[in-house]
């Protein structure tokens, strides 16, 4: 690669019109102008589409005929297309990391669509703290630590089975964990799954004899995770039984709990006709293909109710232990309580059923199927609203049936089901250990619901199933399918790059204040060097955030890439006349 | 009081001609597309609620089936194909067959089989009397010559008459105590509210609305035998005509002793057409055209229109053959044919799909207090 740090800057400014999503609003070409004249701006350029060949091939040919050696995009949003123009400079061979990544789309023309005139300020403005930033940008190279390709998979219920299979599948040794004396989880309680009706136990089955077959999986039964450090690619997690394991990514399948109703909620704990859906269900299990008999009564009349523990309402819920109430939906209950009613109505079609619900979500592939069998089935649907629940009465359940006009409907129940939801299992542990960031429903989060569903912000950490959210077999089995190939991915080559943009230490002005060390967020980022008292940085667990640099009285740190002075530099760009 | 719910319902009301009213979610599409529900008086989804519940006691004095023409829109929009129209249809049957003192109305309805041998039971009772009271002479010195047959004709029919309107009676007691239409009448004087329903008997405005496109201002222009109002007009009239010149015809053979040809034979030759042409479009309709109104031809439908036409064609002969004094042994048995079929469909009359005549106007009227403020009836 050529050492540009000899070189004077000299900058190439390229505004793209995004195909009109930027040009219809912003007048490109006087951007384009106006950069031109811009101190250190060699060419300054507009096209149709910079993401295309030809874009990208001008921007090549600029380079390459030595027409500039630092570059500045302004397009659409850097999540989009800044690994592609990073690559673009690559192929160039220019430093990928002199190139800034300006957003006009989202940031200008898409949000100021009325004021032509105020978005093509902006985007001048914008354009042009690129420009100043990139004309301070080091030559960055990205940061490589080792990738030990062993994977540690945490709960061996089906996703865990199924994201261990799959890592294995593509050549990672895997390690899993589970702490209960056998594999499977939640699956040794159902009965038939839904959509496909399979047996649950012949699914069981298939995963663990392709499990006994792998030769790459290690299972550890009985075992939990009790010491975590490391970082991605050299994890060490400690073992129950004192010993440790080094994984080069993790994937966190732990699962999750059944709601229990509160106490004396729809009478449960008092009306022995009160029961849960997860109740019945390992009942019909042990009395397979046989009319259902309730505490020695044959069932004539039964009706469930859903939404119990999920999308409860602060004030009208008792609250959880943690002293907020589960406002979330459950999603599968819906579908596990159809399919459940159309289970019993196959041995007794005679049997009628009620099913109570605020909102039905039968949302998934083959889903709405299994609501249209049961409401041909015969099952009359009631709905109520949040604040007016069912009443649990002697021989009875009464409705005020929003369907009929909020009238009181008395329906007769021999059984009550609640059709209880799904809440995070017992992950506090592991959470705190491996500071893995929590949504408000306790459940454990992704990067980004729709950019990263199932990685984790912290590098290394990947979700499958339950823990994440409530999800079906078949969702848990796709997150595991995900996370394995993320997983794959990462742990392809010998080291793992990442970005270089991480907190640096001027070694000359530290004092060894230790601020800075107990602002840090991440364990084991930042350190004081025992010897000479300084901090240092361990590049591969720090996130970039810039707390540390904030707290810094000696201004010893700084952030590659983000620094102060291009900040500086930025602010001044954006606030001067356009 | 909460309502009470009876499982067994939908099934029987299947029998009926419902569909698949269970598949109903609760859209509200059919009762948004419908040009006649309206607030207070809404229906089809209401009313698919109550069946689904088996809230027979909401159901079975409701006015609102009696209120639906059976346009079909619903069925059309219904993104669940529960058919509502067939369902509005099915709960008028099963209003028709409560109301039937026997009991013999839900046989009539749920039993096509049922209801064959009892048409072919009285077929043979009606006829086998006209012929034996008679006595064995040969056939064609019997009616065309003779008038013996004659008079058991007018006889039987006068017997007839008086059991129709006894079963009339108690059909209407019922309909007085389901309805509950007394306390609406109580301290008012209704008489507006019976000017409307006379006037909506005459022109069945309602149903020139039921066939108004969905955005409610342009009629759909369609040609006369397709334009279900009109073609029920026809019928309608074309009965009422020749009731009247029936009685008329009674009134001055039997009581004045002569015979005129004017006016009850004009009244009764230009009824008869009208009520053949409707019958006609109607049962064309069913068979060329099921896509629009009711989908679905129950025998109990077809048996209506199937006795009306076969007595408007067999009326037309006998009206011909009277003329031109012809004599053959076919002309009397077309007139027994005519005869029995009359007698047996008076006879019917309450518990087969004609006692709408009985229940709709009634129904109407109910749904116009319903609708009218105490204070403005005068």
């Amino acid at each position: 690669m050529t050492d540009h740090k000899t070189e004077t800057p000299k900058i190439g400014v390229y505004i793209c019109h995004c195909g009109g999503n930027i040009s219809d609003t912003i007048d490109v070409k006087r951007v384009a102008a106006t950069l031109a004249e811009y101190p250190n701006v060699e060419i300054s350029r507009e096209y149709p589409f910079m993401c295309s060949d030809a874009g990208q091939k001008m921007v090549i040919e600029d380079i390459q005929a030595g027409r500039n050696n630092r570059v500045v995009i302004a397009a659409c949003s850097p999540m989009l297309h800044e690994l592609t123009f990073r690559k673009t400079l690559e192929r160039a061979d220019l430093n990928p990391y002199l190139y800034e990544h300006v957003n006009i789309r989202e940031q200008a023309s898409w949000v100021h669509k009325a004021d032509h005139e105020g978005a093509t300020d902006k985007a001048i403005r914008l354009a042009r703290a690129g420009v100043e930033k990139i004309l301070r940008q080091d030559e960055l190279e990205s940061i490589q630590v080792d990738a030990t390709k062993h994977v540690l998979v945490i709960g061996g219920g089906p996703a865990g089975m199924k994201a261990a299979l799959d890592s294995a599948g593509r050549g990672l040794r895997v390690t899993l964990v589970e702490k209960s004396d056998r594999l499977g989880g939640h699956l040794h309680d159902l009965d038939t799954v839904y959509p496909s009706g399979l047996k649950a136990s012949k699914i069981l089955g298939r995963l663990l004899n392709k499990i006994k077959a792998t030769p790459l999986i290690t299972v550890a039964l009985n075992t939990t995770v009790t010491g975590w450090e490391g970082f991605v690619g050299n994890f060490s997690a400690t073992l129950s039984d004192q010993s440790v394991l080094k994984a080069g990514a993790v994937i966190l399948s732990t699962g999750y709990d059944h709601v229990i109703p509160a106490d004396g909620e729809y009478e449960y704990g008092k009306d022995p006709r009160v029961t849960t859906l997860p109740q019945l269900i390992e009942h019909m299990k042990s009395h397979a293909g046989q009319p259902l008999v309730w505490h020695g009564k044959a069932i004539k009349s039964m009706a469930f109710i859903h939404c119990v523990g999920s999308r409860q309402k602060e004030g009208v819920h008792a609250p959880q232990a943690d002293g907020k109430v589960n406002d979330y939906c459950s999603r599968v209950c819906c579908t596990a309580a159809l399919h459940t009613i159309n289970a019993i109505q196959e041995i007794q079609p005679e049997l009628n059923i009620y099913d109570c619900y605020r909102d039905i979500r039968t949302y998934g592939r083959g889903h709405e199927e299994i609501y249209t069998k049961a409401s041909k089935n015969g099952v009359v649907f009631l709905r109520f609203n949040e604040d007016a629940p069912p009443e649990i009465k002697s021989a009875s359940v009464v409705v005020k049936d929003v369907l009929t006009w909020n009238q009181e409907v008395e329906v007769p129940a021999d059984l009550v089901v609640l059709v209880t939801g799904i809440k995070q299992g017992a992950v506090d542990e592991l959470v705190s250990m491996m500071k893995l960031p929590v949504s408000a429903d306790r459940f454990l989060q992704e990067a980004h619901p729709k950019l990263r569903p199932v990685e984790v912000a912290n590098n290394g950490f990947y979700l499958a199933g339950n823990c994440q959210a409530p999800m079906d077999l078949v969702e848990s089995a796709a997150a595991a399918g995900a996370a394995s190939s993320k997983i794959a991915a990462l742990l392809s080559k010998d080291y793992i790059p990442l970005d270089p943009y991480v907190a640096r230490v001027d070694a000359d002005k530290c004092t060894g204040c230790e601020a800075c060390l107990t602002e840090c967020s991440y364990t084991g980022a930042i350190f004081q060097n025992p010897t000479t008292r300084k901090a240092e940085v361990n590049a591969a667990l720090c996130k970039g955030c810039g707390a540390c640099v904030a707290v810094c009285e000696p201004r010893a740190l700084d952030l590659a890439g983000w620094s102060i002075d291009q900040m500086e530099a930025m602010v001044d760009a954006m606030a001067a006349e356009v | 009081m909460s309502i009470q719910l009876d499982p067994t319902f939908l099934p029987d009301l299947a029998k009926y001609g419902a569909g698949d009213i269970s598949a109903c979610f609760h859209c509200g599409n059919c009762t948004a597309v419908c040009n006649l529900s309206e607030e207070g008086a809404s229906f089809p989804r209401k009313m698919i609620r109550f069946a689904q519940l088996g809230a027979k006691s909401e159901l079975i004095g409701a006015s609102e089936p009696w209120l639906c023409y059976a346009c079909g829109e619903c069925s059309t929009t219904c993104p669940r194909q529960a058919e509502p129209a067939e369902f509005m249809a099915s709960l008028r049957r099963w209003q028709i067959a409560q109301l039937d003192p026997t009991g013999m109305g839900k046989l009539w309805f749920k039993v096509p089989a049922f209801a064959l041998l009892v048409t072919m039971a009285l077929m043979g009772v009606f006829g086998t009397l006209m012929v034996s009271i008679h006595g064995s002479k040969v056939f064609p010195q019997w009616v065309f010559g003779g008038t013996a047959a004659y008079e058991t004709i007018h006889h039987v029919g006068m017997v007839v008459g008086a059991l129709l309107v006894a079963l009339l009676a108690a059909s209407f007691g019922l309909l007085v105590k389901r309805s509950g239409i007394l306390p609406l009448l109580k301290g008012r004087k209704p008489w507006s509210a019976f000017k409307w329903l006379a006037a909506e008997m005459v022109t069945m405005k309602r149903h020139g609305d039921c066939e108004i496109s969905a955005d409610g201002v342009v009629p759909i222009a369609k040609p006369a035998h397709k334009d279900h109002r009109l073609v029920h007009l026809a019928m309608m009239w074309g009965f009422i005509g020749l009731g009247v010149a029936t009685t008329l015809d009674f009134l001055f053979i039997f009581f004045l002793g002569f015979e005129v040809f004017y006016p009850a034979r004009v009244i009764g030759t230009i009824a008869g057409a009208v009520m053949l042409w409707g019958v006609s479009a109607a049962i064309w309709r069913r068979i060329a055209d099921p896509k629009s109104g009711t989908r679905h031809t129950n025998f109990a439908d077809a048996w209506v229109l199937a006795f009306l036409w076969i007595l408007a064609v067999t009326g037309f002969w006998l009206e011909v053959v009277v003329t031109l004094k012809a004599h053959h042994v076919v002309h009397d048995w077309v007139l027994i044919l005519h005869a029995a079929m009359a007698m047996e469909f008076v006879l019917l009359f309450g518990m087969t799909k004609m006692a709408h005549v009985l229940v709709r106007p009634f129904m109407l009227l109910k749904y116009k207090l319903e609708r009218t403020p105490m204070e403005t009836v005068d």
